[in-house]
């Protein structure tokens, strides 16, 4: 059997170590309160080489108006070994630190010098702190999309549902836009999902394993339609795949697709003038 | 109209004929448990019941992904610098997120999306009367896609390396 274990791995150096004894005390904090989930950590004044280590955990709700810093503890806590590497962890909430960072930002900067996030959880966090901290968790342009399919299109135009009524949960997919006509009628796009929060482009081998696609390739005579946010509905009008090493660059993606091939979906607006006439 | 169940496992060859070396030999209680519900998982997907489908789907990512990252504690522990102990009691999210970071780029292209999660968590009574008619039939035709691929993945990073 295949087993990387057995693969000839690179020495790992002591930051990886470090990091390794970091997380394991990030997942203990992820139950720890059961009303106010972890948020975010950031390891912030990071330097591996000292014995020294500090850590920004927030955690959602309001827990205290204040910033908790814990006293000293070894690392090695799990063994009971008291020695370094040692952490210092500043704890608050979500709520209160926004407050500080509209009111006291220059305080909080420390909380961003030489600063890495360990763990974030987006559903728990706001604007503020996510900008603070620059988590990019989508490219600049993503637009999201909910798939309607031909039988649900279908029964819209009988006027048994609401295209609203398609734009709960979550998105389908996201789009970004690669090329758009000046009437704004026509576009392509690289189709998007997410994966451990972020919204990363999809290679053509994942494209075949989604309704908006398969469904295309099954019955090209029937098209499907992506409802996007804002309500603009446009008609999948077909995929192709474009080698284009310039496009993880050029549209900021969050990660470029190791081959460069980009599977693009081509579409073309539904003015709402067509929806009503249908 | 889009694709039928049935259509769909039809072309899944690896739900129907699941070559499960990926998971270590001395798991083989694991091994049977996935089997079965691989059957059923076929048996339920050719009769169009798609909420059996997503059901059977999101427990056998689960199996999957823990019989799995069981067997590559040594692996992991490498990648990190420090042992990994495997923590039986976490969810279907935490593997995933610990099979993203670990395997994501090992087996290029195998990354779970996050909305497996979500459509594994579709069958609740509260969340159905929030969401369209065909969340669960959507949900069902992409999770046996996704799944067949994740065993596909699997199959062949624990096939023996061809000299």
């Amino acid at each position: 059997m295949g087993n990387l274990a057995s693969l000839d791995m690179r020495a790992r150096g002591g930051e990886a170590r470090l990091r390794a004894l970091l997380e394991d005390l990030v997942q203990y904090y992820v139950g720890v309160y059961p009303q106010n989930p972890l948020a975010l950590v950031v390891w912030f004044e990071k330097a591996p080489d000292r014995p020294d280590q500090n850590l920004l955990a927030l955690f959602a709700g309001r827990l205290r108006d204040e910033i908790t810093v814990t006293p000293r503890q070894s690392l090695s806590w799990k063994t009971g070994v008291e020695g370094p590497p040692y952490l210092e962890v500043h704890a608050s909430s979500v709520e209160h630190f926004s407050q500080e960072l509209t009111n006291r930002p220059a305080e909080l900067s420390r909380y961003r010098d030489h600063a890495e996030v360990l763990y974030f959880d987006k559903k728990q966090l706001n604007d503020e702190i996510t900008r603070f901290f620059n988590i990019i968790t989508a490219p600049p342009g993503l637009i999201r999309c909910w798939y309607v399919d031909p039988d649900t299109y279908d029964r819209y135009v009988r006027g048994e549902l609401t295209l609203r009524s398609q734009m709960v949960g979550r998105p389908n997919l996201g789009i970004v836009k690669t090329d758009e006509s000046t009437d704004f009628m026509h576009a392509k796009a690289i189709p998007h999902l997410e994966f451990n929060q972020r919204w990363l482009p999809l290679s053509f081998a994942a494209v075949k394993n989604y309704a908006w696609y398969s469904d295309w390739q099954s019955h090209p005579d029937r098209p499907g339609y992506l409802l996007v946010e804002g309500e603009s509905l446009y008609q999948i009008l077909r995929f192709e795949v474009k080698s284009a090493p310039e496009y993880a660059t050029r549209f900021q993606l969050l990660e470029k697709l190791p081959d460069d091939r980009y599977p693009e979906v081509y579409l073309r607006a539904v003015l709402p003038s067509e929806r009503a006439a249908a | 109209m889009t694709d039928t169940l049935r259509s769909i496992c039809e072309q899944c060859s690896h739900l129907n004929a699941p070559r499960l070396d990926f998971i270590p030999p001395e798991l083989t209680r694991n091994k049977g448990i996935i089997d079965r519900d691989l059957r059923e998982l076929v048996t339920a997907a050719n009769g169009e019941l798609d909420r059996s489908v997503v059901l059977l789907s999101g427990s056998l990512f689960e199996s999957v992904l823990f019989s799995f990252l069981r067997g590559q504690e040594t692996y992991i522990g490498a990648i990190r610098g420090r042992p990994f102990a495997f923590d039986p009691n976490m969810s279907l999210q935490n593997y995933k997120e610990i099979f993203n970071r670990f395997f994501g780029r090992a087996i290029p292209g195998s990354e779970l999306p996050d909305l497996i999660v979500e459509y594994r968590d579709t069958i609740h009574i509260n969340r159905e009367l929030a969401l369209p008619d065909d969340t669960c039939s959507r949900a069902s035709r992409d999770l046996i896609r996704i799944l067949d691929k994740l065993l596909e993945d699997l199959t062949g990073f624990a096939a023996p390396a061809t000299e």
